[in-house]
């Protein structure tokens, strides 16, 4: 059955691999007494797909995967698997193997044990659950360690371990609950690089929950950003840090500096805003059906502004002091306020900042072109 | 790895910790012990205790048929103890460890802490009105027909004795592993496609292995010794090591051949004890 699927997929990715929707939540609802984890939730999960849910703690990201896995009812609402309900299913009826955030390993078992125990319960016979026990640890750098015990392993050989347990029934979808969050910086590079490769070759399915960026971005067809227990936006990595739909996503991302503005005429193919430290000039699509009047958010991505000492270097510029600067490699972040107090996040090469000779508590002109203003929720 | 050296005052400290443990140990374990394993070759003449040094009294008993008996009642009634104990107490350790909320939790617990409170003999003592001819239990089974007597003085009886000696404390010590146990493991295994109750028999079972066989031990460990039940319960018809004992010092002072019965009762403790610690932390 598994292999059916696999081909399904791919023969739908070279056709439409969006429009193959593997599961579909529907207005899902999760209440916890009055508390309500999940609001009237709808998302698609497509099919041979990485899709990464985050968002801040207590946004409901984990809660939606423990409903996927069948570990919490939902209130309301539904769960489609290829377009059959598995509302009412039980957790060991779905097929849904997760890797846990503790990884849940049964320490009482060898590694070998761990990772055909999906198959012990499907009744697989003794040999043929070895042979494809022992093919996963392969697969995964665990040849050596089949017959230790869980607790001589290191933190990367026990994540794949669980990763093993999980793919080791070829299932058509698989769900990670924070796997990574356990390694250091080095690891989970390495982990990231590897889940993305067995995802690709495999076609499967991956619901990844996380709150760290750069896992979600660096792996994910899609992601999901969750806030209050709502989709905040979803879509491709590069379409979300390009455009963030909302201010929310736009601050949980970090980055970008949000300025609120009025419409002040809509005359041209610029469009002019106020704000409180000056009037903007855009010239982005975005822009085209506003009314004059009316108040919006203005966004600017932080490797979109560059700075100078001098006014009048591009149409769009506001004079603002250095708060704060954070060295990343060969980039910096700066932090830099208005007259109004408005935050602006500005990132530059570390030898522009060089030229510049710009330091904390100097006075400089952020400067942005027309087409880099966005509008934000 | 090298393990750095503790400096001369962390030293100091720790052995001014550590001390009483060897001395204690010393002066009311491997003394006695080694004075017990002394005896055991000495003689009895006229009811007199003569130092001596002779096989004697270890040919005597273990050559007599009635100390095998003895042992082989002895080691059955305690392993029956264990099984009973551990079955009786499962359903209730798992209520504590999965079911109950906390506070009901503490409260079961803090019940089964209550028999320590009074003398094993007393709740021995309590069971003869429930079993004895005219006492509870016989009466309500005549009502239904069955006329059974005095249910004292049998080998139920002794086991029931047992039973209360040692049920309290195997349902703390499974309740602990219970308590301890990662629930997520449960989840786990059903994520993996395991229903309830193979989860119960593939993961809560291998996963609490060791409190369920400490658990065991302990009934075991106590039954095996007990003096009180086979006397009161049993009404000593069914006589066990323990039994054993005392009789062979009330008749001619035969402490030597106590000394042998009670050094082959600590051997098999030793014996049953450190197997079942094998068996509980062994390793995959």
């Amino acid at each position: 059955m598994t292999a059916k699927i696999q081909t399904n997929t791919s023969m739908q990715a070279d056709e439409s691999p969006s429009q193959d929707v593997h599961i579909a939540l529907r207005d899902i609802r999760k209440n916890y007494g009055k508390a309500v984890a999940i609001r009237d939730l709808n998302l698609n999960i497509d099919r041979g797909q990485f899709t990464a849910i985050m968002g801040p703690s207590g946004c409901g990201k984990s809660t939606l995967l423990r409903c996927l896995a069948g570990l919490e009812s939902i209130t309301t609402g539904d769960i489609l698997r290829s377009g059959r309900s598995i509302r009412h299913q039980e957790i060991w009826e779905r097929e849904m193997p997760m890797v846990w955030q503790s990884l849940a390993l049964f320490p009482f078992l060898s590694v070998l044990e761990n990772i055909e125990f999906g198959l012990r319960m499907s009744g697989v016979s003794k040999g043929e659950r070895h042979r494809r026990a022992h093919e996963w640890a392969s697969k995964l750098g665990l040849d050596e360690y089949v017959n230790r015990s869980i607790d001589q392993l290191s933190g990367g050989q026990r994540q794949r371990v669980a990763l093993a347990r999980c793919l080791v029934t070829e299932p058509s979808i698989i769900l990670l609950d924070e796997p990574l969050s356990a390694l250091d910086a080095h690891l989970s590079l390495q982990m990231q690089a590897e889940l993305k490769r067995l995802q690709r070759e495999l076609g499967i399915t991956f619901v990844y929950v996380t709150h760290s960026h750069s896992e979600a971005f660096s792996m994910a067809d899609k992601v999901v950003i969750m806030n209050e227990g709502r989709v905040e936006q979803e879509g491709a990595p590069q379409e979300i840090y390009l455009k963030p739909a909302t201010s929310f996503v736009a601050r949980f991302l970090g980055g970008s500096s949000i300025l609120s503005c009025t419409v002040k005429s809509t005359e041209t193919d610029e469009v002019l805003v106020d704000g409180k430290d000056g009037t903007f000039r855009c010239t982005s699509d975005e822009f085209r059906t506003l009314q004059v009047g009316s108040k919006i958010n203005l966004i600017v991505r932080a490797d979109q502004i560059s700075l100078s000492q001098e006014s009048g270097w591009a149409d769009n510029e506001v004079y603002c002091r250095v708060v704060g600067e954070e060295f990343v490699g060969a980039l910096v972040n700066l932090q830099l306020e208005t007259a109004s107090g408005c935050k602006i996040f500005v990132q530059l090469q570390q030898r522009d900042l060089k030229t510049l000779d710009i330091e904390v508590g100097a006075g400089v002109f952020a400067n942005w072109h027309p087409e880099d203003c966005h509008i934000i929720n | 790895m090298q393990k750095p050296a503790l400096s001369a005052r962390r030293l100091l400290y720790s052995s001014f910790w550590v001390s009483p443990l060897p001395f204690w140990l010393t002066l009311f374990f491997l003394g006695p012990l080694l004075l017990l394993v002394w005896l055991s070759f000495w003689d009895v003449r006229n009811f007199v205790l003569q130092p001596d040094f002779q096989l004697d009294n270890w040919v005597k008993i273990l050559s007599a048929n009635y100390f095998w008996q003895a042992y082989g009642r002895t080691f059955l009634g305690a392993s029956c103890v264990a099984a009973i104990a551990s079955l009786l107490a499962l359903p209730c350790s798992l209520a504590i460890g999965f079911i109950l909320s906390t506070r009901a939790k503490l409260t079961v617990l803090g019940l089964f802490v209550v028999p320590f409170f009074t003398s094993y003999l007393v709740r021995v003592y309590s069971w003869q009105i429930y079993l004895t001819d005219n006492g509870v239990i016989s009466n309500l089974l005549a009502a239904i027909g069955l006329e059974t007597g005095s249910l004292l003085s049998s080998k139920f009886a002794m086991q029931v004795g047992y039973v209360t000696l040692t049920l309290p404390l195997v349902v703390v010590i499974q309740s602990i592993s219970m308590l301890s146990f990662d629930r997520t493991l449960i989840n786990a295994a059903y994520n993996l496609g395991c229903g309830p109750v193979r989860v119960f028999f593939s993961v809560l079972l291998p996963g609490t292995r060791a409190g369920l066989i400490l658990g065991a031990l302990f009934a075991f460990i106590f039954s095996f010794g007990d003096f009180v039940s086979p006397t009161y319960m049993g009404g000593g018809k069914f006589p066990t090591l323990a039994i054993l004992i005392t009789d062979t010092v009330k008749s001619g002072q035969q402490w030597p051949r106590a000394a042998v019965i009670a050094i082959v009762m600590i051997g098999t403790l030793l014996i049953v004890a450190l197997t079942s610690l094998k068996l509980a932390y062994r390793r995959k």
